[in-house]
């Protein structure tokens, strides 16, 4: 009797129309994306985006037919609530991949599902190009005074003993930081690498990154989604868009495009390999490292 | 054989009489003997129980699932043997599920798994630039814990959850520093079980760690578990 209901039930199933994804047509796919980091993720003029994560993203939802996705603003501080709130659906903005944010929300973590990396940096610094030979390593910065915002990489970094030598100066964002740096009110500014590549190549030829200064954890940057079984399948569709999109000229050309004064060395640690975008994306936890 | 009747009572003489006080003696000595028959194998489960309970060897309770099968099927044997009676095949089987309860009991108690500690010493978190090594220490097992291999489960977390993720970049060597432990040294990824052959081995069991990850990568050792076992 049980065995009968659920065979049918397991017809009916079979016969409603199939689940609605986000990339359902007529859709609008809305992602979440930074307006001041030009190269990476910029707005230079209202509603419009551009740079890299933009490009990435762009590619990416085509592959999954989705042509033009409606990008808006979102604060760093506010990605994983806006997504777990619906308010947009994808976040692609320098958002690194940390096993805090995979981590389902029933287990202390942000419940989100990245695909990713689709590009990888260490920190830099980024000072006045008149000032640049004076930089070679990071004990150069003892004693002055280096630009780094609440909450990333670079601040934890530098607040290190190690580092101590090094006076921190702490701004609410990118823009502020490379303000103050152009106005002479700080020696150098501290983020992500790629992040200040764009940064250089925007201010040309004021700025200019230390070539020769990479250090810190190397933040992988994902497109992150809110999780949920419906999402999940969405995910795995834009991770293997994702796959395809790097394993062709496509990530080259559009890198370039984008980021055009990243020297070629920090420009193949940038780029991802699938087996990296398989280990962390559409995953509650990263995957185990390959023993081969 | 003579009889007398007098008031009522008999008396029996001579070859094969029996009295009538002897009757009584035997008939209620078998019927307690039948009481005690139906409700032997009530006391032999709970004797099993109270014994188990009282000798709990431990470890994981998937280990246990035939003793506690065996031990509920002798004790509700038992019962129904009890409320029925005279029934040898019920008292046969309600006996025969509690000893071998019994015997499950001791079976695992001597080749089930047991839990160890795992001391861990060296300084942690772990930095990827540095070759930093940890030394995971298995003190002696008692007597009736020793068994034949050691089962390690490992877990390398990410030193801050908050930074980049490292552990799909992550893996450790487990190189055993006691002789006779095989394998000597293998390979494992961030989240990972071992399985130690202790080669005779019935005292401490030192294994050194050592940690592979990207220069920038600090992680640690988050989560170690020993299993003794001889499966």
């Amino acid at each position: 009797m049980f065995g009968a209901v659920a065979a049918l039930a397991v017809l009916a199933a079979g016969c409603t129309s199939p689940e609605p994804t986000m990339f359902d047509a007529g859709k609008k796919v809305r992602v979440g994306a930074k307006g001041d980091q030009p190269g990476t993720s910029n707005e230079p003029h209202d509603g419009e985006f551009d740079g890299f994560d933009i490009t990435v993203a762009r590619e990416v939802l085509a592959r999954v037919g989705v042509e033009n996705p409606l990008f808006s603003g979102v604060l760093s501080k506010n990605r994983a609530a806006a997504l777990r709130k619906g308010d947009i659906d994808l976040v692609a903005a320098t958002f690194s991949i940390t096993e805090q944010r995979m981590r389902p929300v029933e287990k202390g973590g942000e419940g989100l599902d990245f695909v990713g990396p689709y590009a990888s940096t260490p920190q830099g610094i980024l000072v006045r190009a008149a000032d640049k030979d004076r930089y070679r390593n990071l004990s150069d910065l003892d004693g002055r005074l280096v630009c780094v915002w609440k909450g990333t990489t670079s601040e934890k970094e530098l607040s290190k003993p190690a580092y101590k030598q090094i006076r921190l100066h702490e701004e609410e964002d990118a823009a502020y930081c490379v303000k103050a740096l152009q106005a002479g009110d700080v020696d150098a500014v501290s983020t992500d690498q790629l992040i200040l590549y764009g940064f250089m190549e925007a201010e040309k030829p004021a700025l200019a990154v230390v070539p020769g200064i990479a250090f810190g954890a190397t933040n992988d940057y994902g497109i992150a989604m809110a999780r949920t079984p419906e999402h999940r399948k969405d995910c795995e569709k834009l991770r293997d868009a994702l796959k395809k999109y790097v394993s062709g000229n496509e990530w080259d050309r559009d890198f370039q495009n984008n980021l055009p004064r990243v020297p070629l060395a920090a420009r193949n640690e940038a780029r991802p390999t699938t087996a990296e975008i398989d280990a962390v994306s559409c995953r509650d936890h990263p995957a185990n490292a390959s023993l081969d | 054989m003579g009889e007398e009747k007098r008031n009522g009572s008999a008396k029996t003489y001579g070859n094969g009489s029996f009295a009538a006080g002897s009757i009584g003696d035997w008939a209620t000595f078998i019927i307690k003997s039948l009481r005690l028959l139906e409700t032997l194998p009530l006391l032999v489960a709970v004797a099993v129980g109270v014994y188990s309970v009282l000798t709990w060897p431990g470890g994981p309770q998937s280990q246990y699932v035939l003793f506690y099968a065996l031990l509920g099927a002798g004790f509700v044997l038992s019962v129904v043997y009890a409320a029925r009676g005279k029934n040898w095949t019920l008292l046969a089987l309600a006996l025969g599920c509690s000893l071998l309860g019994l015997g499950s009991l001791g079976y695992t108690a001597h080749n089930g798994e047991v839990p160890v500690e795992i001391a861990v010493q060296g300084a942690q978190p772990l930095n990827g630039s540095q070759a930093d090594a940890l030394t995971l220490v298995m003190s002696a097992p008692a007597a009736e814990d020793v068994r034949d291999r050691l089962r390690i489960a490992l877990k390398i977390s990410d030193d801050d959850p908050n930074t980049a993720t490292c552990l799909h970049k992550t893996t450790a060597t487990l190189k055993a520093i006691t002789p006779g432990v095989a394998p000597g040294e293998i390979r494992i990824a961030a989240d990972s079980v071992v399985d130690f052959d202790l080669g005779g081995q019935r005292g401490a069991v030192s294994v050194a760690f050592v940690l592979h990850t990207e220069p920038n990568c600090v992680m640690r050792l988050s989560q170690v578990k020993g299993t003794l076992h001889n499966s």
